[in-house]
């Protein structure tokens, strides 16, 4: 009787039967129809970090738009609320004319805040994630790292309760990327964040993620979900290296027989 | 490369070499005069430009030709911005807009705007209204071709991004839109400065009598030549001086361009 109610409390996000189609050509009325998305269904639920993963072009880029409300599915629904998320995009997106910590306060002005006010907060959290030297440094003299710290404490700025993630690190090399995924998780625990978490990386969303689901190439289905319930922190132990060997063969294979 | 393009534009360098170059050029053309080599009634010399100039400015008898100028630049000017820039926007932003007047400015711009002089005093007039309309006319083109391309050159994604937090329509006009595309509108209203001071002479030449145009004809049939060349020195003066302070505000405000200068 009250398990089910516990359950529901515990989604933040919940996706039923989503689909998407793109029509190519001009006021609907091309001929080419492209399925991106085909009948998904699941449930984020609240302080997790899920990742979603799938062969390029299958169509992350465009389920997370959705479940951020910067596009609408075609069929099906995603109930959650809204204001309570915000945007890491791929690629770092900082307007070019503004400074680190100009960059970092658009998130709030754009949700109306006067930045006087927010200079503050903003500062501070550029300091957690390791900035707090470059407050006046202009995007072009930033490395690729630096500027994704910038993308995240923006984004965190808005105090979002789920953060959405869409391949943040692709670019970025591997000690970079690795210490990403420090502070990252360190930010996730401290701010108890919902996180989902687009990725093509194997290794990277085995060390991070509570769930993972396996999305097919497009029109893209469900293939599996998968519960990483290895302790963490992980990547350190000698048992933790093994485990995640082997969850990565066993995805390797996975992802080779789809 | 971009260092040397760099100095050479920068303040203070490039300068004692065309201020040598100057002096140079307006001693041999003193010279030139002294020595009976130029027919004063056709030309002029430097120092019968100043003590001209220092007469005619220093009378104050021009003033109202002087205002009336102003007046017919600022308006001319004014207006070109302000459309100029809407219409840039406009069809940056809508691909049926753009498909829609692109052609027909593409044509009116290759137009040479003299030659519409007869019709504009028809419809207008002999006064500011001529004068704002072949003006701003002649200035808006740049300004359109110069907004539509920072519009163009805006990377999309950050609207996405503002969107994604929420922004509104015009808390992203004022933070993304408008600072990216202000070093593109300012070069437009940089090369705009000059249509615009042209139009409003060339209206003035033909069809009014008042204002600087009027006078520089007026001084040639009277063969007051050193008095045409003081308001020449006039305008080209206060046009490169607005050019400047423009192009210092494009370079302020454009300094986050990797391409600047
Ligand atoms: N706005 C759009 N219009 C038409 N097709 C699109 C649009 N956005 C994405 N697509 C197509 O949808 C598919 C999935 O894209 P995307 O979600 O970006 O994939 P992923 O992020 O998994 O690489 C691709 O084939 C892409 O070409
Ligand atoms: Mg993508």
């Amino acid at each position: 009787m009250s398990a089910p109610a516990s359950v529901d409390r515990d989604v933040v996000l919940k996706l039923d039967r989503l689909r998407k189609e793109f029509v190519e050509g001009r006021d609907g009325r091309g001929d080419r129809r492209l399925e991106v998305l085909d009948d998904l269904s699941f449930e984020v639920r609240q302080g997790e970090f899920l990742s979603v993963i799938g062969p390029s072009g299958c169509g992350k880029t465009t389920l997370l738009q959705i479940l951020g409300g910067l596009d609408e599915p075609s069929a099906g629904s995603v109930r959650g609320s809204r204001e309570s998320m915000a945007f890491v995009f791929q690629r770092p997106l900082l307007l070019p004319w503004r400074n680190v910590l100009g960059n970092a306060l658009f998130s709030m002005e754009c949700q109306g805040r006067c930045a006087a006010d927010a200079r503050g907060e903003a500062e501070e959290m550029l300091r957690k994630v390791g900035l707090g030297q470059f407050l006046d440094y202009l995007p072009h003299q930033l490395s690729e790292g630096m500027k994704q710290r910038v993308n995240l404490a923006r984004a965190l700025l808005v105090k979002p309760r789920i953060l959405l993630m869409d391949e943040p690190f692709a670019s970025l090399d591997v000690d970079t990327r690795a210490s990403m995924h420090h502070e990252l998780l360190k930010l996730w625990r401290e701010q108890e964040l919902t996180v989902v978490f687009v990725s093509h990386n194997l290794e990277e969303v085995v060390f991070l993620s509570d769930r993972v689901v396996f999305l097919s190439d497009k029109p893209s289905r469900i293939r599996q979900v998968v519960e990483i319930d290895l302790p963490r922190p992980r990547g350190v132990g000698a048992d933790a290296k093994v485990a995640l060997v082997r969850l990565s063969d066993s995805f390797v294979e996975f992802m080779q027989s789809r | 490369m971009s260092g040397s393009r760099e100095r050479a534009a920068g303040p203070g360098s490039g300068y004692p070499v065309f201020f040598a170059s100057l002096a140079v050029l307006l001693a041999s053309w003193e010279a030139a005069d002294r020595a009976g080599w130029i027919s004063p009634v056709l030309f002029s010399s430097p120092s019968r430009i100043v003590s001209s100039g220092v007469d005619l400015l220093g009378s104050g008898m021009i003033n109202d030709d002087l205002a009336t100028t102003l007046a017919g630049f600022s308006a001319a000017f004014f207006m070109a911005t302000f459309f100029g820039v809407i219409a840039g926007i406009a069809i940056g932003y809508s691909e049926t807009l753009y498909r829609i007047f692109h052609p027909y400015i593409v044509a009116v711009n290759a137009v040479p705007k003299i030659v519409l002089m007869p019709l504009v005093i028809l419809w207008f007039g002999l006064g500011l209204p001529s004068k704002v309309f072949l003006g701003g006319v002649m200035a808006g083109f740049p300004i359109v071709v110069g907004t539509h391309a920072g519009v163009r050159g805006l990377d999309r994604e950050y609207i996405q991004l503002a969107r994604a937090f929420r922004a509104s329509r015009g808390r992203i006009l004022r933070s993304v839109i408008l600072p990216s595309i202000a070093p593109y509108v300012l070069s437009g209203m940089r090369v705009g400065i000059n249509y615009a001071m042209v139009g409003v002479l060339i209206v003035e030449f033909f069809a009014s009598g008042k204002g600087v145009g009027y006078r520089m004809v007026l001084y040639t049939q009277n063969f007051q030549i050193d008095r045409f060349f003081v308001l020449l020195v006039v305008v080209v003066a206060f046009t490169l001086g607005c050019t400047e302070l423009v192009q210092r505000l494009e370079r302020r405000l454009g300094s986050w361009r990797p391409a600047a200068l």
